[in-house]
């Protein structure tokens, strides 16, 4: 029976499944109630696939899986036209790409044109096969990984294709007492798997919901701050691990788009839905910043040079801008 | 005889005929000052070429009655006025000079007895001046005072601006400064009692809620505040 009728029910769920990555977790709701699509990028075994698994089983959804691979073709993904003997015509047969939860593993292991394949089909959500144009699914909701550690033989996204994704989540390890978590819940042979407990009814309706979440003025102030400072960041500074103090304009080449300004009001109405509010805090800002922003925001080398991380940019700039 | 006019010009005309010569002399005067001029009678000298005799003749005597601008006189006092306004004008400069000059050598004289003062300070004697006693602390108003003046305002102006000027208000007295947010806030160690805690959050739910709901969040902020005057000793 399928009870939930609250997106913060559905959260809890999942929390019951995946030990910690309260990360990501979270990132997949946001993701799902603002129609948008996630990359995350984190050292394998880190529970991203079941993480996306077990959201497509709480939602009745349907998942697949896709492993890019350097020999991947774009068909592969969204489909081919095949021809029939018995029926002396062509049949379409549609890819992976049609379903609910699509879990785009190690994308930067594709080339170009198989990435762009993707993006193309999670921008325009809808993918066309020879004369014919089919709609992708409704939710549909990419979750795309990365893998930092082997980057030999990797295609690097570049940053107009990143744009496309609604946040960039990076995913850590868990801590002591959570692994311990988990070897007590996968110790035993068969784990309950996560029961539905909404629909795509209902995310479709808290879809309607965060849309109308409130965001006040002074906080969409806020957020067109936080995306201008990124651009001009003369006055963020940044300690390098030399010790020396750099203004974050001299790390970064271009700040966020527009679309991170969007972005942010999205996913902040969101954030506020999930803490069963109807109106967004600074703190909904705040907390999803890193998220909307590190992945629109392009470094140049003097950041890897100086050993800085994006990240210590990226909080810089967050805490540069004081909250309403 | 033109003592009292200005001759502007002096035009002479000779005329020799049958009947004799004639001498005809034209001057043009101005008058500076009002009043009545009398002009003695002209005098001639000559020979008389008809009889070859010395003679003396007499013009009439013409008395001239000037009225209108006194242009002189004004002229005269302007002058006058100005003379005495550059005078003055020179004692008030002259005197600034010496006051000015006064006073740099009396700062002179003020910086050398200070760097000496210092210089006999550092020496480890004891300050010539006693040290000024310290300032009055000031008025500090209790948690419970400025909650109640929160509370005061936010029932008197149910407005946004007040919202927010009371959570401001309230942010302080827990020791949040401009900028942070509320999870900032909740962490600090003046804000962790549940009373506190509700208090902030329907505060900050004043200051971003819609307006449809702003009214109820003004009432949950005030109840949220009366607890806390209860609450506080």
């Amino acid at each position: 029976m399928i009870a939930a009728r609250e997106p913060a029910e559905l959260r809890a769920a999942l929390a019951q499944t995946i030990v910690g990555q309260e990360g990501v977790i979270e990132a997949l709701l946001l993701a799902l109630l603002c129609n948008g699509h996630v990359l995350l990028e984190g050292p394998p075994g880190l529970a991203k696939t079941l993480a996306c698994r077990s959201l497509a089983a709480a939602l009745e959804s349907e998942f697949k899986r896709i492993q890019f691979t350097p020999d991947l073709l774009p068909s592969d993904i969204v489909g081919t036209r095949i021809f029939d003997q018995r029926e002396s015509a062509f049949t379409t047969v549609l890819g992976p790409i049609f379903a609910n939860v699509v879990l785009a593993d190690e994308i930067n292991r594709a080339p170009a044109k198989v990435q762009s394949a993707l993006l193309e089909a999670m921008q325009e959500r809808q993918v066309t096969i020879g004369p014919q144009s089919f709609a992708l699914p409704d939710p549909f909701i990419v979750m795309a990984t990365m893998n930092p550690l082997d980057s030999e033989g990797t295609y690097a996204l570049p940053i107009a294709q990143m744009d496309r994704f609604l946040m960039k989540v990076n995913v850590g390890y868990p801590s002591r007492e959570e692994e311990l978590r988990i070897l007590d819940r996968f110790a035993v042979a068969d784990t309950q798997p996560v029961r539905a407990i909404a629909t795509l009814d209902d995310v479709r309706a808290w879809r309607d919901r965060a849309h109308a979440v409130h965001i006040d003025e002074k906080l969409k102030r806020y957020i067109v701050e936080l995306v201008a400072i990124s651009r001009q960041g003369e006055r963020v500074t940044v300690r390098a691990n030399s010790g020396a103090t750099l203004r974050a304009s001299e790390l970064i080449d271009y700040g966020a788009s527009p679309r991170a300004t969007l972005a942010l009001a999205f996913l902040a109405r969101a954030r506020a839905l999930l803490a069963r509010r109807d109106f967004a805090l600074p703190d909904d800002v705040r907390a999803i910043a890193p998220h909307a922003l590190r992945h629109r925001i392009g470094f140049n080398y003097r950041l890897a040079a100086e050993g800085i991380a994006p990240d210590a940019v990226i909080d810089a700039i967050i805490g540069a801008v004081p909250a309403p | 005889m033109l003592a009292q006019l200005e001759l502007l010009g002096d035009e002479r005309e000779m005329t020799t005929g049958v009947s004799g010569t004639q001498y005809r002399e034209s001057i043009t005067v101005v008058a500076h000052d009002a009043g009545t001029i009398a002009l003695a009678p002209a005098t001639l000298q000559a020979i008389d070429a008809r009889d070859g005799k010395a003679k003396e003749w007499f013009t009439n005597s013409l008395t001239l009655y000037v009225t209108g601008a006194p242009s002189r006189a004004l002229n005269a006092g302007w002058h006058a006025l100005l003379a005495a306004m550059l005078a003055v004008l020179r004692f008030v400069a002259w005197l600034l000079a010496w006051v000015l000059g006064i006073g740099c050598a009396a700062m002179i004289l003020l910086l050398l007895i200070r760097r000496r003062r210092r210089a006999v300070q550092s020496l480890n004697l004891t300050p010539a001046v006693p040290p000024a006693p310290p300032p009055a602390p000031a008025l500090r108003r209790s948690r419970r005072q400025q909650a109640h003046d929160a509370l005061t305002v936010l029932r008197a102006e149910r407005s946004r601006p007040a919202a927010i000027a009371v959570r401001g208000a309230i942010w302080r007295m827990v020791g949040a400064s401009e900028g942070e947010t509320l999870a900032d806030v909740l962490r600090r160690a003046d804000a962790r009692d549940a009373t506190t805690r509700a208090l902030l959050i329907a505060l900050e739910r004043s200051a971003f809620t819609y307006d449809a709901d702003f009214s109820a969040a003004v009432d949950d902020a005030c109840s949220a505040l009366e607890r806390f005057i209860e609450s506080v000793p």
